[in-house]
């Protein structure tokens, strides 16, 4: 490189299992860098085979110093019937090892395995080494009493580049690292290795201090029970309920007994809930027992008694909950029979409802057929209901604008302007018709009092040519329209107030012309400004 | 020559489409007679039949003929009852209840269906499932008074409110007047609600004899309480064969087949 240019280098590293003796090329490996490629040398590697002298021997030697596995429980000394956790560890170094770990040789009786679960993966140092350390564990239970020595073959499958096969598929076509590990050129070399015997040694529960009420629970376990309702009439039932909750052999736990003698009638108890956690080694049952007293004079459900023996103290425990008292009523007269009476209505007094039922009945007066369609789900019947929300809300829009045009002289007005001009332009036709000169500006001048007098809210005596026409000014039509309105209004005054002004009412074809013309413009006048948005 | 192949086929199109129009006919009458209900004659004459029957000691005969009004489609009231009666006089005090209990549906009011529904309990054990203090309201009337007393008081509802509105003189009151409707208006919802969900989860009569409710829904399992014939409970669950039924306040399984739905048509006639 040149001076003041960059350096960078990349480096891939490759580990590899030789699996047969023999001279080995590894490369060339061609290289492309900004289109060109350059060809790194190749890397002869010889391996070995093994001298007769050390054999099987020497080559195991080698694998388990790259792999091993121990096998642990916890805790060692056992009993019957005792839950227990078993570990095991697989230790690897340099390897790449596949998810899929087989255990062969696990004792099949005596013992009980759940399944092994894996735990987080460490790395610890053995023999100035580091390791990378796959974890499992399994809880067991000691089914009988005895000595186990337990030494399972486990077989990992151990992740090999296959380079001669990436090489015949690929025929260099794709001859690159990453092809190689991204199209799977890999194979999984399954390997056996075998754990360090376990020896476990399982004793018997002591008999000689064992309690009369223990029925087998080995763990460590809480225990609760309650009695529910406390106050019933002799015949009625009670509930007891028995709580354990604890790890141990949680699965095989049993109600304890319940010695209440004669005085109750006892059902078996019921198991209400379990909830175990996925191994079944913790967890809570709840037994229901259904005892019905037999007498009055029993005043309590004697104390339980639940009993286990707990293998981290050696020795048995006993919890005792109770006694509960209760409070026993003589039975009234329901029927013996039941096992609960009836549900009680409020009244619980017996009433006599007459010797014999009532008589038949008379026709019916009108047969009713379960096919026809009742009134209430008829359309017209649905649809009806629509009315009332919809009427009402037609009135609350109605009483709302009229209160607003109450409110607002100017906009009630302007909205009633249209109408009235109408009214108006109605008697404008009327005189023309009838040839009455003065009736038909009178009628005129009365249209355009009217319109815009409502239109501007303008006062009678506001309304004139320039009020009427300066409201428009500016917009796009103001200057015709401006016009038109100063025509209508002069019109309209000259008929009105000027010479012609006179009695005469017949007119001349030429009179009648213009006042229709005069009648057309103001139709014109009045929609052109009622188009127009003030 | 087509048109003489034309002319040959017209009187054969004719023919098949006269035979057809006439069994289509045929067929539409024959179905209107199986379709259309008989007449009132012919069914008051039934009724009429069932009553002499049950009065000359002939159950079976009565039950026969009432059931086969039922069969019919004539749920009423008046038949319901007079079954029930013919089948308590038999002794089959289950089947009567529920004949009972199905016109009391219809007319819950009616002290005789009253009478003798209370009365065809307690000659077996059973008890009356007296309602709670509300639902003795939603009972005084059945479903579809509850709807009418909904809709008249919907639209006295509607008109006070528009009465309001237009009239200023009133807006004062209007709480007064108001309030009290909408709580009639909620009370009949909550009525019609109420026959609703008995249609949904529907009451159940015990026909066999000395059923037993179980705590879980299976053989062997332990007994909770008995119900006698007749008794009436409300079907709350139902797994597999087994229904799960509420009596008071307690709940138990009982076998679907020891049992009948109070309510197997669709109640069109209330």
């Amino acid at each position: 490189m040149g001076t003041g240019g960059t350096e960078s280098s990349l480096t891939y590293r490759y580990q590899l299992l030789p699996l047969q003796a023999g001279k080995f090329t590894i490369g060339p490996f061609p290289y492309t860098v900004d289109g060109e490629t350059l060809n790194l040398a190749g890397v002869e590697i010889e391996v070995l085979a093994p001298e007769a002298s050390q054999n099987e021997t020497s080559q195991s030697q080698q694998i388990s110093d790259l792999i091993f596995a121990v096998l642990t429980a916890s805790p060692s000394e056992l009993y019957n019937q005792q839950v227990f956790d078993i570990y095991l560890s697989i230790y690897s170094r340099g390897l790449n090892l596949s998810s899929d770990i087989s255990l062969m040789n696990m004792p099949s009786s005596g013992l009980s395995l759940k399944q092994f679960q894996e735990l987080p993966g460490t790395r610890e140092v053995v023999r100035n080494q580091i390791y990378e350390v796959r974890r499992f564990q399994c809880k067991a239970q000691a089914l009988t009493a005895g000595s186990f020595k337990l030494q399972p073959t486990i077989r990992v499958g151990v992740r090999i580049q296959d380079r001669r096969r990436a090489q015949d598929q690929m025929q260099g076509a794709f001859d690159d690292p990453f092809f190689d590990s991204f199209f799977g050129r890999v194979r999984t070399q399954p390997v056996d290795i075998t754990t360090k015997p376990l020896e476990l040694n399982v004793a018997d529960l002591p008999a000689d201090t064992q309690p009369s009420g223990f029925a087998g629970a080995v763990g460590n376990f809480s225990f609760d029970a309650f009695v529910k309702p406390t106050d019933v009439a002799v015949g009625e039932p009670l509930t007891l309920t028995m709580r354990i909750t604890g790890s141990g052999n949680i699965e095989s736990v049993t109600a304890p007994e319940i010695p209440v003698g004669d005085g109750f009638k006892l059902y078996d108890s019921k198991l209400a809930q379990r909830d175990f956690n996925e191994q079944q080694s913790e967890g809570r049952k709840i037994f229901e027992q259904v005892m019905i007293p037999k007498s009055a004079d029993i005043t309590e459900v004697p104390a339980i008694a639940f009993t286990y023996f707990d293998p981290s103290s050696r020795s048995y425990q006993t919890i005792k909950k109770g006694p509960f008292p209760l409070a026993i009523h003589a039975a009234s007269n329901t029927a013996a029979r039941l096992i609960q009476p009836m549900a009680t209505s409020p009244n619980t007094s017996t009433i006599m409802l007459g010797t014999d039922i009532v008589y038949l009945k008379s026709a019916p007066a009108r047969w009713r057929h379960v096919s026809a369609r009742p009134w209430y789900t008829s359309t017209l019947f649905l649809g009806l209901q629509a009315f009332p929300p919809l009427i009402l809300g037609i009135l609350y829009a109605s009483v709302r604008r009229r209160e607003e045009l109450q409110r607002d002289v100017a906009k009630a007005r302007r909205q009633k302007a249209p109408k009235v001009a109408r009214d108006a332009l109605r008697r404008v036709e009327d005189a023309l018709k009838s040839g009455n000169r003065t009736a038909f500006f009178e009628a005129i001048w009365e249209t355009l009092a009217a319109y815009f007098g409502n239109r501007l809210n303008l006062s009678p005596g506001e309304i004139t040519a320039d009020t009427a026409g300066s409201a428009f000014i500016g917009l796009s039509t103001s200057g015709e329209l401006m016009k038109d309105i100063r025509s209508l209004f002069a019109a309209c005054e000259q008929a009105r107030f000027g010479s012609s002004a006179t009695g005469q009412t017949a007119l001349s074809p030429e009179e009648s012309r213009k006042m229709k013309e005069l009648l057309d413009m103001l139709y014109r006048t009045l929609r052109a400004c009622e188009r127009i948005r003030l | 020559m087509n048109g003489t192949h034309t002319g040959q086929w017209r009187p054969r199109i004719l023919g098949v489409i006269t035979l057809s129009g006439l069994l289509l006919g045929a067929a539409i009458l024959v179905h209107a007679e199986h379709l259309s209900p008989p007449p009132e004659s012919r069914l008051l004459q039934t009724f009429v039949d069932a009553g002499r029957a049950y009065d000359e000691g002939k159950l079976a005969e009565a039950t026969t003929l009432y059931e086969d009004l039922i069969k019919q489609g004539f749920q009423n009231k008046e038949v319901l009852y007079n079954l029930g009666n013919a089948l308590f006089r038999q002794g089959l005090v289950g089947k009567a209840v529920l004949a009972y209990r199905q016109a009391w549906y219809y007319s819950p009011r009616d002290p005789d269906i009253l009478a003798n529904l209370k009365f065809a309990l307690q000659s077996t054990g059973a008890t009356y499932p007296l309602p709670g203090r509300v639902t003795q309201l939603w009972v005084m009337l059945n479903r579809a008074e509850w709807i009418s007393v909904a809709t008249v008081t919907y639209w006295i509802l509607f008109a006070a409110a528009g009465s309001l509105l237009l009239s200023s003189r009133l807006r004062p009151w209007a709480t007064h007047i108001l309030v009290p409707l909408l709580l009639l208006l909620s009370i009949s919802l909550s009525g019609i609600g109420y026959w609703w969900m008995l249609h949904r989860t529907p009451e159940v009569v015990v026909l066999a004899d000395h059923q037993e409710a179980l705590f879980a829904p299976l053989e062997g399992s332990t007994a909770y309480f008995a119900l006698p014939q007749g008794s009436i409970a409300r079907r709350v669950d139902r797994s597999g064969p087994w229904i799960k039924v509420a009596l008071g306040k307690k709940t138990g399984w009982l076998k679907e087949s020891a049992c009948e739905e109070v309510w197997p048509l669709r109640p069109t006639g209330i």
